[in-house]
């Protein structure tokens, strides 16, 4: 089987054969069918975010599970799943039975179960995942079963990119009608929280990027009105004028990016929140004056892949696409086999891309 | 009438004469009975927080309404009242979502002089109320009838201290019965945060200081456990008493970047860190958002306990009267104004939770 193997930061990934080994207890080897190229994976891949190297890169994923280990009661061989990084949870915890089992004590790291032909390990890259094989192996809490006609496409975008937008708009910030919405970041997870926001009923809901052409496709998305925070001299006074002078109810920050972090609560109104759901490389800080979260009491925060309840959200989020509500089509760029995997990753580097999507046979 | 002045920083008040502006329709002039001294004028005094000079500070007031506004209706003279300085227009947008705290139009300063020295030179009244005077000219919403038998230099303390550390607990966060409560610095907002999280029924309820004494103080206002920030496993001594995952709230009273970031360690998975202490304006809190983001922690603040003055003084009023609140316990001394220096350097050493200043 194939993978596409990180062997060094900031290198091209190399396409080459993998081994794997069978799944042990609770786990499930997935034959993978699609998985999207997430920003993560390449913040990954330049080292930005740490993690093992060698390793297989490839979070997004969905396939079919082909084996499952002891003890697995919650999928069978043969059925379509997508595979994320969130944790269904072990259903034990303090996390898991008060209703948060995305923060799950017991998820535990994922161990390595790929390795190259010559024995070295392989760890996942941005997430336990290892999407980006043929086959990979996950803990059965990763997994959510999807319809058997459901286009697997569509669906390993949903494990990441959809969850976390949709999430942090539902599940976190818990967005009310008539609230105001400023999403920082119009890509893939950006988009997400643009149309989760319009779903509940959020107005104005703005959308602030750098590219005119990804501030369009936000008014596709559902984005009333835009800022171009290149162009316009001073996008939080430009933000504070479409919310009366006040400043947004809800910010979310969809880049990976400390001073996009900043911004944010200063485009927040008193009492506002900003959620931070763009992972911001570790070395990368914010600064902040000492009464500039006190005077107006503005809330910052953070969310790990949409505080997701797999088996509540993902069912959830299919009928809100199948209905119509949710756009899932219009998020995919490309569509690249595993062995083009650098060209489909320069291509969303250079913010050309939404998703590209690596297909599998 | 007599004031203290601050005329340079970081040096001595002077007390001296000063005139009062005529009483506007909507203002209220207060004969001051007591001022509490707070943390915040020794950072004004000391050029730590912004504004200009020379002004007068104290903003922890009570006292006698001595006369009122064509306009105004809540207040009578001879009515004693709490003195605050959360200003409120009442039309805003946060006044008419029920945060008047939050008022657009609070710091907006007065169209005329509030104060000005005998030869006639403006007066800033910090907080637009100038407390370290005889007497006082404020807007109507600033004031709080109180009943009569509630005494003064007490009734005082619940204009800022109190009710920055009791709501910072009740309203800001809304702390709930069971949930673990941290509380960083056990001086005069941090034991009003604690007496807030005991109340509520909070538990744990952890005092974080490093002074034992105010430990053993935290202990009297109802903190279960005392944990001293100098030990070097303070962070995890608090994921010890809250079941290994870090507190649910964490309330940061002390004005001190160094004990935010020691508070976002305190906090669990989806905890919350609420300052409510001012740190010196010239402190910057650097964070790594990473920290924020898989934990799902939240940093926020809270200004003043997020108080609701016509709504929570009187509540207020009503625990010390049926003995819910300590207050008694919050003076340390009291001083005439003359004395007001050494009531400040008393404060400055940390010997006091309270000192007031009785006219």
């Amino acid at each position: 089987m194939k993978a596409a193997v990180c062997h060094e930061f900031g290198k091209p990934l190399s396409v080459e054969e993998v081994l794997l080994e069978p799944p042990r207890e609770g786990e499930v080897k997935v034959r993978v069918k699609a998985t999207a190229i997430c920003h993560s994976d390449i913040h990954c891949i330049r080292g930005e975010l740490g993690g093992p190297v060698p390793g297989i890169p490839g979070h997004e994923t969905a396939g079919y599970v082909e084996e499952t280990g002891p003890g697995v009661t919650s999928v069978r061989p043969g059925d379509p799943v997508l595979v994320t990084t969130v944790t269904s949870g072990c259903g034990q915890c303090y996390y898991c039975t008060i209703g948060l089992p995305h923060l799950c004590e017991r998820h535990k790291p994922r161990p390595f179960h790929h390795r190259t032909v010559s024995g070295q390990p392989l760890g996942s890259m941005a997430g336990p995942v290892a999407g980006l094989a043929e086959y990979t192996v996950v803990s059965d809490r990763q997994l959510a079963v999807i319809p058997a006609d459901f286009p697997m496409d569509r669906a390993s975008l949903i494990s990441c990119g959809v969850l976390t937008g949709y999430g942090a708009v539902f599940n976190r910030a818990k967005v009310q009608p008539l609230s105001s919405v400023v999403v920082v970041g119009t890509g893939g997870v950006g988009l997400n929280a643009i149309q989760a926001a319009a779903l509940a009923g959020a107005r104005p809901v703005i959308a602030v990027d750098i590219l005119d052409s990804k501030l369009e496709m936000a008014r596709a998305f559902g984005a009333t009105q835009f800022v171009n925070s290149k162009k316009e001299a001073d996008p939080i006074k430009a933000v504070r004028q479409m919310t009366a002078g006040r400043g947004a109810d809800f910010v979310f920050i969809t880049v990976g990016s400390a001073a996009a972090v900043k911004q944010g609560v200063f485009m927040s109104a008193p009492r506002g929140m900003t959620v931070i759901i763009g992972l911001v490389p570790m070395k990368d800080q914010v600064c902040f004056g000492s009464f500039d979260l006190i005077g107006g009491e503005r809330v910052l925060t953070g969310c790990g892949g949409g505080s997701a309840r797999l088996s509540l959200d993902v069912p959830r989020i299919i009928e809100l696409y199948r209905a119509g509500k949710l756009m899932l089509d219009e998020l995919i760029t490309g569509h690249y086999p595993l062995q083009d995997v650098n060209a489909a990753i320069e291509s969303t580097e250079k913010g050309q891309a939404l998703r590209n999507i690596i297909m599998f046979d | 009438m007599k004031a203290a002045i601050c005329y340079e920083f970081d040096t001595p008040l002077k007390i001296e004469e000063v005139e009062l502006a005529p009483t506007g329709a909507h203002q209220v002039r207060v004969r001051i009975e007591a001022t509490a001294i707070c943390h915040s004028d020794i950072h004004d005094i000391k050029g730590e927080l912004p504004g200009p000079r020379p002004f007068v500070g104290g903003h922890e007031s009570a006292g006698y309404v001595a006369e009122t506004g064509d306009a105004v209706t809540s207040v009578r003279p001879g009515d004693p009242v709490v003195v605050s300085l959360l200003k409120s227009c009442g039309q805003c947008y946060y006044c008419l979502t029920g945060m008047p705290h939050l008022c657009e139009k609070m710091m907006a300063p007065p169209a005329v002089p509030l104060m000005r020295t005998k030869a006639g030179q403006p007066l800033v009244a910090k907080g637009n109320i100038g407390g370290f005077a005889e007497a006082v000219l404020v807007d109507e919403s600033q004031v709080v009838k109180l009943p009569p038998e509630m005494p003064l230099d007490r009734a005082c303390l619940l204009a800022c201290g109190v009710s920055t550390g009791f709501g910072g607990v009740v309203n800001r966060a809304k702390v709930r019965a069971l949930q673990s409560v941290v509380v960083i610095g056990a001086g005069g907002v941090g034991v009003n945060a604690i007496q807030g999280a005991a109340y509520s029924g909070a538990d744990p309820v952890i005092a974080v200081d490093v002074l034992e004494k105010k430990l053993e103080t935290a202990k009297a206002f109802g903190a279960s456990h005392a944990v001293n920030a100098k030990s070097n496993d303070a962070a995890e001594q608090v994921r010890r008493l809250t079941s290994g995952r870090g507190a649910d709230w964490v309330f940061v009273t002390v004005g001190s970047v160094a004990a935010i970031k020691q508070g976002l360690a305190m906090a669990g998975k989806r905890g919350s860190v609420v300052i409510i202490g001012l740190p010196p304006v010239k402190d910057t809190l650097t964070i790594a958002p990473l920290e924020l983001i898989a934990s799902e922690r939240t940093l926020t603040g809270g200004f003043m306990g997020s108080t609701n003055l016509r709504v929570d003084i009187p509540r207020l009023v009503g625990l010390y009267r049926a003995g819910r609140l300590k207050l008694d316990e919050l003076i340390t001394e009291r001083f005439p104004l003359a004395k007001i220096n050494d009531a400040i350097a008393s404060m400055q050493r940390g010997d006091a939770l309270r000192n007031v200043i009785v006219f």
